[in-house]
């Protein structure tokens, strides 16, 4: 037997190890939306419009340290150059990373726009000759030859043209006047959900002592550290608190607690291995989750080995095992996809362990047998009456407390981090613009020309590319008309040699036109290969609802966000009436229709479970959120098995033996509470939410069942409290 | 036939020697000989003169040529207009620069704390010290060296400048404005360089 529980012990030991490594483990974050809205936004996310960064330098000796400023675009440079650079553009002062984009808006020109006369072309070309014949850097050298007919100043002039920045500019940089921090914009060539890339950016820029990075890919990262943290954290802490389980074992000599131990594990590899068939993949966040989950079983373990003689043992089990499901199975009907791979990866290990328990102990029943602890439970008018008060809290907590359903508390990133977001916000003098994506198709064309009329019609500004581009038909005539100015006999041959980068785009053969199914540099940031995107600045409320009726797509980010909690309310409207439906229906099938009043006398623990945690809620401001409702959802299902355990005992003809009963029930609540007692500890706010509920609501399990239900059944028995 | 050993080093010697002889004639400028060199410019009220521009292209192997004329007036004011190729005038004073055109558009204005490090190294804001005989602000920002009785060299103490040297070629003390620049020549980094010759030079003093 001392083998065969180091043998359990070495497995417990490499499994949380190995698990690491496995290429099957997700671990990205988009598990906790529910698919639509994770579609909706992992689309937006796709355009790189919405890959802008900041950096943020902290002032030196009261003044903006340009020096270090400095530095960082140099090493930013680094990255900007080749066509795998991770970082696409930048407001540093070099101007060499946006040629690129001036250079396709310059070779445009000709499609864009019709032909100017041939004075105007030359008067053009005079003016840049003489700029160029300045000292300039190379950069702009470059740009003046790209770019003889100086229209990327009206390329300028549409880019900002809705942008509105609280800074003013110092040296080439946004220098915010107040705090003298610089805030330096960078522009990435991948989307945020690749932390990986991300992370060698940031583990490759020199950055300055004081600086903070902020943005989609940064928040993105430090999210998904912060999860892996935790659940590191919570991997090393569940380790050690099963190894002071076992120790426990081993010094009280019971031998027979290790047997408990393979059923679980068995139905833990056999939930992995059917949630890996069933989603290709497992996020890390179930595995370390659903294991405490899974391990609920040690329930229906326990109370077999501790009632082994018991005739009505595995009823009793099956019962509290289908109960479980009812609860868990109303959180699989979740739209959350980390609910539903949690709820499928407990439900098989639930059903496999019960299965393995079951197996074990009618095959070697003298192996599995544990003698029960000598523990009576009697009754107490305090302690009952506490049972009853924190039952009442619960419910009425229930019903008067409202969670907080509000995304934004599950952001993980650092408190100094969101602190800067807030303050950039701030500097950003405009409401929160609308986006709306739509598919490319062959009306693409019409309806961005279409938006835009619409717009102008209205006085609102919008971006799409229509802003950028003219329609086919007049780029074409566009095109014709500088056709018309060739051959270009009217350079001489210095300007020929200088402006050959423009000129030997002049549409004297070919013409050209732009598709947007190889958009040029300078709509990348809004149209995709599959979809193109419409942003929509409002003034004003007045403005929000004029472009929602024009445009039902518009959203903005924010609102798609909190779209998120709507779906919640309306999943949290069913779950629970659901579950305590069916659970009741369950119980009045095991203890019989006639004792339906003390089949709702099993649901004590439940609700006393409840009121503990809103106790803590009330008391200590713990956060009652969508993800503690999903937890007291969870505790609902472990705490009926805890009911129907203890009213056996008042319900039963032939009942089990108490010590029995109270030795399997309080193992049970110390194994649960240990359990989940690592993610109470968690940085990360959904696990932290998640562990404080199962923590608090296993206690007030424990309380509702030995401190309420025989209480309870005396006082309707009639039988005098102590 | 092969040639003498020594006949075939004398390129080698020759190159040897001038340019022994330049580091032997190239002395540091101080602060005091600074000063005193440009202390004639500080007596200047307005100057304007007319100049010619050849920017040689070292990649494109092209010359630009363009014309125009100067005016510098005390403190800080600064006007540079070219009239060929394209009229352009650029205009300094204190705190900013202006570009104006006759293509009917406004004149662009960007104050100097706007413009990044490498762009705020314009010949015109170099002149500007020298024009005013500021010999510490010439100094703070170039290692000035002396090549000849007329010709200056300014190295720029920072890297990351546009300029890798800039020569300044003053009259000869006998002719009609001993000391003015005569010509200005700006090596930018990138082997690109600009040659401004002044003519014209018209001086009104400080009472």
């Amino acid at each position: 037997m001392q083998k065969l529980a180091s043998f359990f012990l070495l497995t417990l030991l490499v499994l949380p190890v190995s698990v690491r490594a496995l290429s099957w483990m997700d671990r990205s974050h988009s598990v906790f939306l529910p698919n639509s809205l994770n579609a909706q936004l992992t689309m937006q996310m796709d355009f790189p419009l919405f890959w802008w960064n900041f950096v943020i330098i902290e002032p030196q000796d009261q003044k903006p340290a340009f020096a270090l400023a400095n530095e960082f675009c140099q090493a930013l440079r680094q990255h900007t150059t080749g066509p795998q650079a991770p970082i696409k553009k930048s407001a540093c002062p070099d101007l060499s990373p946006l040629l690129p984009l001036i250079t396709s808006w310059s070779q445009d020109l000709f499609s864009r726009e019709p032909a100017p006369s041939r004075v105007q072309v030359q008067t053009q070309f005079s003016l840049a000759m003489t700029k160029a014949s300045q000292p300039l850097d190379r950069a702009l050298l470059d740009i003046v030859r790209y770019d003889p007919m100086n229209s990327v100043a009206q390329l300028q002039s549409r880019l900002l043209e809705n942008v509105s920045f609280g800074f003013t500019k110092e040296n080439g940089f946004f220098v915010d006047k107040t705090t003298k921090r610089i805030i330096l914009p960078f522009q990435m060539t991948f989307p945020p959900s690749d932390t990986q890339t991300t992370r060698q950016i940031v583990s490759a820029l020199p950055l300055p002592p004081t600086f903070s990075l902020i943005g989609p890919h940064f928040s993105t990262l430090e999210n998904e550290d912060n999860v892996m943290q935790s659940l590191d954290r919570t991997t090393l802490l569940g380790v050690l608190l099963l190894f002071l389980q076992i120790a426990l074992v081993i010094w009280k000599r019971r031998w027979s607690y290790f047997l408990l131990i393979p059923p679980v594990l068995g139905g833990m590899l056999g939930a992995t291995l059917t949630t890996v068939a069933i989603y290709g993949s497992i996020h890390g966040l179930t595995l370390s989750l659903g294991a405490g989950l899974i391990a609920l079983a040690l329930d229906y373990g326990l109370h077999s080995a501790h009632n082994i003689r018991w005739k009505g043992v595995w009823k009793a089990n099956l019962f509290g095992l289908l109960t479980t499901f009812a609860g868990l199975l109303s959180i699989a009907l979740s739209d959350i996809p980390l609910l539903q791979q949690m709820m499928v990866f407990a439900s098989s290990g639930l059903a496999l362990s019960y299965l393995f328990y079951y197996l074990l102990h009618t095959a070697y029943p003298q192996w599995t047998y544990a003698k029960p602890f000598a523990i009576t439970i009697k009754t107490h008018k305090l302690k009952t009456t506490i049972a009853l008060a924190l039952s009442v809290l619960g419910i009425i907590c229930a019903m008067v407390l409202k969670p907080d359903l509000n995304m934004h508390q599950f952001d993980a990133q650092s408190p100094a981090t969101l602190e800067k977001l807030r303050w950039l916000y701030s500097h950003i003098h405009q409401r929160m613009p609308l986006f709306s994506v739509r598919p490319l198709s062959e009306n693409t064309w019409r309806e961005a020309e279409q938006q835009k009329t619409w717009a102008q019609q209205h006085s609102l500004s919008a971006s799409n590319f229509s802003y950028f581009v003219a329609p086919p038909e007049e780029q074409l005539k566009n095109l014709e008309s500088w056709k018309k100015l060739c051959p270009l006999t009217f350079f001489n041959n210095t300007e020929k040699i200088l402006f050959d980068p423009f000129l030997s785009h002049w549409p004297c053969e070919n013409l050209p036109t732009v598709s947007l199914q190889s958009p040029p540099e300078y709509i990348k940031d809004m149209v995709t290969k599959t979809h193109w995107l419409t942003s929509w600045f409002p003034q004003n409320d007045q403005h929000i609802k004029e472009i929602q009726s024009e445009d039902p797509l518009a959203l903005s980010l924010r609102e798609l966000i909190q779209k998120f909690p709507e779906i919640l309310q309306k999943e949290l409207q069913w779950m629970l009436p659901l579950s305590i439906l069916i659970c009741l229906a369950l119980l009045t099938t095991y203890f019989g229709f006639r004792k339906w009043r003390e089949c709702i006398i099993c649901l004590l623990p439940f609700f006393c479970g409840g009121g503990a945690y809103f106790f803590c809620v009330l008391v200590f401001g713990w956060s009652f959120s969508f993800i503690s409702v999903v937890a007291l959802i969870m505790v609902f299902g472990l705490s009926l098995d805890y009911g129907i355990f203890a009213a056996n005992l008042y319900l039963l003809e032939r009942p089990p033996p108490a010590e029995g009963v109270w030795s399997c029930l309080a193992l049970c609540a110390l194994i649960t509470i240990l359990g989940f007692l690592p993610l109470a500890v968690c940085q990360h706010p959904v696990l932290r939410h998640l562990g404080q509920t199962l923590v608090m609501g296993s206690l007030g399990t424990w309380i509702g069942t030995a401190w309420g239900i025989p209480g309870v059944f005396a006082w309707l028995k009639k039988e005098p409290l102590l | 036939m092969r040639s003498p050993i020594f006949l075939r080093s004398l390129p080698l010697l020759f190159f040897v020697y001038v340019a022994h002889s330049r580091t032997l004639a190239a002395t540091q400028v101080s602060s005091q000989e600074l000063s005193q060199l440009l202390a004639p410019y500080t007596q200047i009220q307005k100057i304007s003169a007319d100049f010619n521009q050849k920017k040689f292209l070292k990649d494109l192997k092209i010359e630009l040529l363009s014309n125009g004329s100067m005016t510098f007036e005390r403190p800080q004011n600064i006007r540079w207009t070219i009239h060929k190729p394209s009229p352009l005038e650029v205009a300094i004073d204190n705190d900013k620069i202006s570009l104006t055109t006759q293509n009917g558009d406004a004149p662009v204005v960007i104050p100097f704390s706007q413009i990044g490090k490498n762009q705020n190294t314009s010949g015109l804001s170099l002149m500007i010290p020298w024009l005013a005989g500021d010999a510490e602000q010439i100094l703070k920002s170039f290692e000035v060296t002396k090549e000849g009785d007329q010709l200056f060299s300014l190295v720029p103490r920072t890297s990351g400048s546009l300029f890798r040297l800039i020569q300044i070629k003053t009259a000869s003390a006998k002719g009609k404005n001993p000391g003015w620049i005569e010509s200005l020549t700006l090596n930018e980094t990138s082997g690109d360089a600009i040659e401004i010759r002044f003519k014209a030079v018209k001086i009104a003093k400080t009472r």
